[in-house]
């Protein structure tokens, strides 16, 4: 039984087949928006556009395929059929590169190929040695002398390489754990605290910090024009003894900290801290998080709704009040407080400063940089790009390294050679033409 | 800057018409049968990938980094290592030597593509920095001058098989042809695979994200698939002749499209470069 599906899977027609089907799929997935990395609005809108197809991409899962049952399936089939395949090419390499020489000989290919010296063995080493064929095994009478025995290799490590990158994929996706977080400066995240966004793998454990963490500083750095050029956070984590680590990380250069590695992500900007009293007196605290300009003369600008206040609140800000610089601490916030349509109030406001806002008498009491953080715990990618590099190698034995070989055989009057081209065959005849002339050469030296 | 432009811009211009008297010189050789005009074109080339070279160096240092980052940057560069890459192939296989009817044209319409594209300096994202990203980068301009010489191979395959044109004399053997053009697949596909894993390794050191499926990636990677299944049936099928070069033509197609039209089409990470 298992003879016949190891050789249900290794079948060329269905190896071709399951790379078919998966690139298929890979082409559906970009046709057809997937959950994960669609935006809502623009997913519902393509559903709506295309109810027809609906039951159908339901049923098979097409929207989220990557994790549907029969493209694991699939993947794994083609992992099984990887492993077999690999086993396989190993036991084939072995016999290629170390097997016995007679076996070259059936070979049909040689006919034609080959020719009489009187040379000694010594002789015959040397010359073939020259040209680049080394000898790497031989039996009484007969001896093979390859070049770039290690080609022989190439399509084991091809199948070898995909496999390993396969099956930690496969790992990764099972067992990842990866969390958001948006902080601002001064701001406590406690192990317990819940993500801005967390993904986890279906067979791993809530994603939960060690010890707590702290964002103590962050410094953005700005191109001459405008345009981010780095940002840097300072952060200190807490264990619940109270020890305090403290950690600084930036924009590609990731911080690693107890089995977590840390990614400083590109966006960052200001939370500004407004108290607001209204006429009767009653004052409430608000935070307005507001992604940072890029530009001096440019702010950036953010919609805001709150329990609190019966109205919308519109906001931008510049970097600088003065409009100079984008690394300033004397950010300026302009808001606007709308009623339905109707503008009620507008207020610009720096640092420790307060005015009228509509009913309100507001005022901005402090602010803070904040910046994006990713955690991750994601053992195993280490492999997968190995698993890349051990095909890479592969794929480079198999095309740059073409193995050719010479079968030297003692006949009654001297050697019998006899050239193995392999597929390449056409291609190296020029070199087989000029080894043959280099012996016979030093065959009339004598 | 302006000035600096001027003369950026004439160095281009420079090698854009040592480039057609190249392409003029190899055409003619080809279908004329006459080998010292196509031998001859080889000088322009090498004038043309000097200056070009210096106009590149040029504006790297202007720029301060390497032309990986703007549409006219990485045109330009493809256009050069694309003739780099040929004439070394050239030297080591002979038989590919009649590829520059179709590799010689095509840098010249990207250095002329690159020439009309606007050429602004942009400022390095803060995540298009590191090793990787360059080696990403480089792969894959060294990968299509590798295909395209492929794609010549398997033409001249189909025009020989097809057709009865005098100058098809000068191509090898179909069977040296079909040959050559695994052969250049194969590469191909060694340069491809080798871009997407640095590009992979940078991803992760920037988004922590070794693959995103964004468009690129996913057009890359059906790419390389097409590729794949290509030497697949190569090797184990003994696909050969008219229907490979067919086969392979395919794959070329999806090439071009991962390469220049899915960034242009397509918001990514990547359509930074190409915007």
């Amino acid at each position: 039984m298992r003879f016949d599906i190891r050789r249900l899977l290794t079948a060329r027609t269905s190896v071709l087949a399951l790379m078919s089907i998966l690139l298929l799929a890979v082409v559906l997935s970009y046709i057809i928006p997937q959950r994960f990395s669609t935006p809502e609005a623009e997913f519902v809108k393509w559903q709506a556009a295309h109810r027809a197809w609906l039951p159908v991409i339901e049923f098979l899962g097409l929207h989220r395929l990557f994790s549907t049952p029969w493209f694991v399936g699939l993947l794994a089939v083609f992992w099984i059929s990887l492993v077999f395949a690999a086993k396989a090419q190993f036991r084939a390499a072995l016999v290629r590169t170390f097997g016995c020489p007679c076996s070259a000989v059936t070979a049909p290919e040689l006919d034609g190929d080959s020719f009489q010296v009187d040379l000694s063995v010594g002789q015959l080493a040397r010359g073939l040695q020259r040209a680049g064929y080394f000898r790497i095994a031989a039996i009484s009478g007969a001896m093979r002398y390859v070049k770039h025995p290690w080609g022989y290799w190439g399509v084991f490590l091809l199948h070898l390489g995909i496999m390993v990158a396969v099956a930690a994929s496969l790992f990764i996706a099972a067992t990842e754990k990866r969390g958001a977080l948006r902080l601002a400066e001064g701001e406590l995240h406690l192990p317990s605290s819940p993500w801005l966004v967390e993904e986890r793998g279906p067979f791993a454990s809530p994603f939960r910090l060690p010890e707590a963490v702290r964002l103590d500083r962050l410094t953005p750095e700005f191109w001459e024009p405008g345009g981010l050029k780095n940002l840097q956070s300072e952060l200190s984590f807490i264990a619940p003894d109270g020890v305090t680590t403290r950690r600084s990380l930036a924009l590609a250069a990731i911080l690693d900290y107890r089995g977590l590695r840390i990614y400083q992500e590109a966006n960052f900007g200001h939370v500004f801290y407004l108290r607001f009293t209204d006429r009767a007196g009653v004052t409430g605290e608000v935070a307005l998080d507001l992604a940072g300009p890029i530009e001096a003369a440019r702010p950036s600008y953010g919609d805001f709704d709150f329990a609190e206040i019966p109205y919308h609140l519109k906001a931008k800000y510049y970097a600088d009040a003065a409009r100079e610089t984008l690394v300033s601490d004397n950010p300026q916030l302009v808001m606007r407080l709308i009623d339905r349509e109707t503008v009620i109030g507008e207020l610009a406001l720096g640092i420790g400063e307060g005015g009228l806002l509509g009913p309100y008498q507001v005022r901005l009491v402090r602010l803070a940089r904040w910046a994006g953080f990713v955690f991750l715990q994601t053992p195993g990618v280490s492999a997968v790009f190995a698993g890349f590099a051990i095909f890479i190698l592969g794929v480079m034995l198999n095309y740059f390294t073409i193995p050719r070989e010479f079968l030297v055989q003692t006949t009654g009057g001297g050697y019998r050679v006899t050239w193995n081209g392999s597929k390449y065959r056409r291609l190296y005849l020029a070199e087989y033409r000029r080894v043959e002339e280099q012996l016979r050469q030093q065959e009339r030296n004598g | 800057m302006d000035k600096e432009f001027v003369v950026l811009t004439a160095m281009h211009w420079l090698a854009v018409l040592l480039y057609v008297i190249a392409t003029i010189a190899t055409t003619w050789g080809i279908i004329f049968q006459r080998a010292k005009a196509e031998r001859a074109a080889y000088y322009p080339v090498l004038v043309g990938l000097l200056i070009h070279g210096l106009a590149i160096g040029f504006w790297w240092r202007a720029v301060g980094h390497g032309p990986y980052i703007a549409r006219y940057e990485i045109l330009s560069a493809m256009s050069w290592v694309m003739l780099a890459i040929f004439l070394l192939f050239g030297r080591v296989f002979p038989l590919v030597r009649p590829a520059s009817i179709l590799v010689y044209p095509t840098a010249l319409l990207l250095i002329g593509l690159a020439i009309f594209c606007n050429p602004a300096v942009k400022a390095l994202p803060p995540t298009f920095r590191g090793i990787w990203l360059v080696l990403h980068v480089s792969f894959y301009i060294i990968a299509l001058p590798t295909i395209l010489i492929a794609l010549a191979l398997s033409l001249g395959n189909v025009l020989k098989a097809r057709t009865a044109y005098p100058w098809l004399v000068r191509l090898p053997e179909p069977e040296d042809l079909d040959l050559l053009a695994y052969r250049f697949a194969g590469f191909g596909f060694v340069f491809w695979s080798i871009a997407m894993l640095t590009g992979a390794i940078w991803a992760y050191q920037a988004w922590g994200r070794f693959w995103g499926w964004d468009p690129i990636e996913t057009w890359s990677l059906v790419t390389w698939g097409g590729f794949g299944i290509y030497l697949h049936l190569r090797r184990f099928f003994n696909l050969a002749g008219e229907r490979a070069a067919a086969f392979f033509i395919v794959c070329f197609v999806l090439a071009v499209v991962a390469l220049f039209f899915v960034p242009l089409l397509e918001s990514s990470v990547h359509s930074e470069y190409f915007r």
